[in-house]
């Protein structure tokens, strides 16, 4: 039975039939023994792009002009004015502003249009709307859905107005070529409309940021500025001096592209470094073939047991050997935290056989129509880097997969209201 | 790295390299490839059980066992036992499925892994190559590692060697029974399940066996469940009243403030006090 559906524009029909029933075609579906599909390597597969999660080398470089991919911190906004707005920052169900994961750059070759492209990946830290939002991802409906995991993607030309058509200059000098609109202090994610009617310096994105801010510190900040007192001095009544220093810094910062939240307990920074996967056999043939070629010496000569006697021990069950496929799979690269693949037939990496969409699930784009394809999944090893609590109400997912329009339609231009972010859509499996 | 500029004109491509090329057998090394070799030995992992036995938040296997949470990783396994787990491969049997173009012969492997003081554990994997059998086999006997009881015949003097009190598995046809022996007596029984026993770290047992013992698949998977009850059998020592606690995904900090003795639940097994 074949259990993994890629939405595939170009070959659906040919996929239809194969799925209805066992065809000629040589796939896992031809096996009668449970064995999984990672020994039937007959066709190339697409190429495989593997994310790790590193410590970047220089702060600047994460700045938005640099065009990087990022997890944890503050989103690096590829379109710094037209930020998604209202109902798109909120989760569904606690309706708290959804705080970023990560964000890929990932351009597509000969479009004009999609010179610079990014995905952002936003999420509610809270497990319980996540497992609420499970119920919901499995039913698009015509209008938008509920959900507490969000995507979007922005691209841009070469010529746009937000940055130059050269590329930034290596040794962090540069700064972006257009202001950005006031994102939230807290944060440091989403559009910073409110102002604190205190200080009127600080802007907040939502009432619960504005909450945080002020118990976190930024009270006596605010009643210092309300009296009058001279800001670079502010130590005199125990004002936060973090605090003082972020104001004055904060501009410049915002200057060179930097967003800075005054959060501190955000997921800590990682910048997302991009390796081709590579095969198995290149490898790990040298090093284990040693060890093997010894075990095998050792069973061959000392053939104690007669053949019969193991046909009937029992293979492992379906469901645990998709797990060790699984597991066989991202030995290659065991830190990885992110696969990319923005192929028609590429096949996403799952943990359990049950947690998959059907090709009936992805709904098709929202403003072209197209249906949509697999772009990249995250894994659960970034719950690893970014730290995340392990109580039972913490954050746990299986895997994260992202599918984007096929045709990565771009209505900027067309559409009056400049809309700078498409939202796609997110299939979350949840570890069982 | 050359690479980077190209029609961009020094862009970054970050990850954009075209839909999906061919994979170039042999010509694919990655320019930061040496830094990460390290990092690629060191365990990642993937479940929040693995996360938190990272972390140092559980101490011993035996919690793990105690609440019945699936082990899915085997670095978790490793992490515990560590060298003291040894592994054997039993048998490597080719098997073979009529194709329409002939034969296609794979590999089975038998592996049993345990460390000679109260864990054993047997895998079974079946491939095309005999290394990665072996392979997937030893990483499967990991994941299946359980614990095993032992306990005295008489005086209890020494350490234990042999099993509590007589336990019976059954699997298929067969029925194996253990039953505990004197000092010195040594494995009484086939050659399968004695390799399976002393992996398991039983010195003396006597054993008796019925049904068709033939299909040794059996009769391994019938000790295996012998070995499984050992630690459900309740003996006199264990009347006193077990007080449960609290699960390694519950409230963790409370767990490690109370002094804890590891009692042992009732028979019934997979009930997960979460």
């Amino acid at each position: 039975m074949d259990e993994e559906y890629a939405p595939d524009i170009n070959k659906k029909v040919s996929q239809m039939s194969l799925s209805s029933g066992k065809g000629t075609f040589s796939l896992a579906s031809s096996q009668s023994d449970s064995e999984y599909d990672e020994e039937e390597d007959d066709k190339e597969e697409p190429l495989v792009l593997l994310g790790f999660a590193q410590d970047p080398q220089h702060p600047w470089l994460l700045a938005r002009h640099h065009f990087p991919s990022k997890a944890g911190g503050s989103p690096a906004w590829l379109d710094p004015v037209n930020l998604p707005q209202g109902k798109d920052t909120l989760c569904g169900f606690c309706e708290n502003p959804l705080e970023f994961l990560c964000q890929v750059y990932a351009p597509l070759d000969g479009r004009e249009d999609a010179f610079h492209r990014t995905m952002f990946l936003f999420m509610c830290p809270n497990l319980a709307c996540l497992q609420q939002d499970q119920h919901h991802q499995s039913k698009p409906l015509s209008e938008k859905p509920c959900r507490s995991v969000k995507v979007f993607r922005s691209q841009l030309r070469r010529t746009n107005r937000y940055y130059s058509k050269d590329p930034p200059r290596s040794d962090g000098s540069d700064s972006p070529s257009c202001g950005a609109v006031a994102l939230c202090s807290w944060c440091g994610t989403w559009r910073g409309e409110k102002v604190c009617g205190g200080c009127k310096q600080t802007r907040y994105c939502s009432r619960k940021h504005q909450l945080d801010h002020w118990r976190a510190g930024h009270a006596n900040y605010c009643r210092e500025v309300q009296a009058g007192h001279d800001q670079k001095k502010g130590s005199t009544l125990g004002v936060n001096e973090a605090e003082v220093i972020l104001i004055a810094d904060s501009k410049r910062l915002t200057e060179q592209g930097i967003a800075i939240a005054a959060n501190t307990a955000t997921w800590p920074e990682f910048e997302i470094t991009v390796e081709e996967e590579r095969d198995e056999d290149i490898s790990d043939s040298e090093h284990k073939s040693s060890e093997s070629a010894v075990v095998l010496a050792g069973v061959r000569k000392g053939d104690n047991f007669p053949l019969a006697d193991f046909q009937d021990v029992e293979e492992p069950s379906k469901e645990q050997q998709h797990w060790a496929s699984f597991q066989a799979r991202i030995s290659r690269a065991p830190s990885q935290v992110l696969r990319y693949c923005r192929s028609a037939d590429a096949k996403p990496l799952w943990l359990q056989l049950d947690g998959q969409p059907q090709f009936a699930d992805i709904p098709p784009c929202t403003s072209c129509g197209q249906p949509r394809i697999f772009e990249f999944q995250v894994l659960p090893q970034l719950l690893y880097y970014l730290g995340v609590q392990n109580n039972p109400d913490s954050l746990d997912w299986g895997t994260i997969a992202i599918y984007t329009c096929a045709s990565s339609c771009s209505s900027l231009e067309s559409s009056s209201t400049s809309i700078g972010y498409v939202e796609e859509f997110v299939w979350v499996e949840m570890a069982s | 790295m050359a690479e980077r500029g190209g029609e961009r004109g020094g862009f970054g491509r970050g990850f954009g390299r075209g839909r999906g090329g061919d994979r170039g057998r042999g010509d694919r090394r990655g320019g930061r490839r040496g830094p990460r070799r390290e990092e690629e030995e060191k365990w990642v992992p993937v479940t929040k059980l693995g996360r938190l036995v990272k972390d140092g938040k559980i101490k011993s296997l035996e919690q793990i066992y105690l609440f019945s949470l699936p082990i899915k990783e085997h670095q978790i396994v490793e992490f515990f036992l560590g060298p003291a787990l040894k592994d054997e491969v039993m048998k490597i049997m080719p098997v073979q499925k009529q194709t329409r173009a002939g034969q296609r012969t794979r590999f089975k492997a038998f592996v049993v892994v345990g460390d000679n003081n109260g864990h054993v554990g047997l895998g079974v994997k079946c491939s095309k190559e005999v290394a990665t059998a072996i392979r997937g086999g030893i990483i499967l006997a990991k994941l299946s590692v359980i614990p095993v009881r032992r306990g005295y015949w008489g005086n209890k003097i020494g350490k234990p060697h042999t099993v509590p009190c007589k336990v019976t598995g059954k699997c298929g046809s067969v029925t194996v029974r253990l039953v505990p022996a004197p000092r010195g007596s040594g494995i009484v029984a086939a050659r399968v399940p004695k390799k399976v026993l002393q992996f398991a770290g039983i010195d003396d047992v006597f054993t008796s066996s019925r049904g068709s013992t033939k299909t040794l698949g059996n009769f391994v998977k019938a000790t295996f469940e012998c070995l499984l009850k050992t630690y459900g059998f309740l003996t006199p020592d264990l009347w006193r009243e077990t007080r449960f606690l609290k699960s390694p995904f519950q409230e963790f900090t409370d767990f490690l403030a109370k002094p804890t003795k590891i009692s042992v639940l009732e028979e019934v097994e997979k009930t997960p006090v979460y």
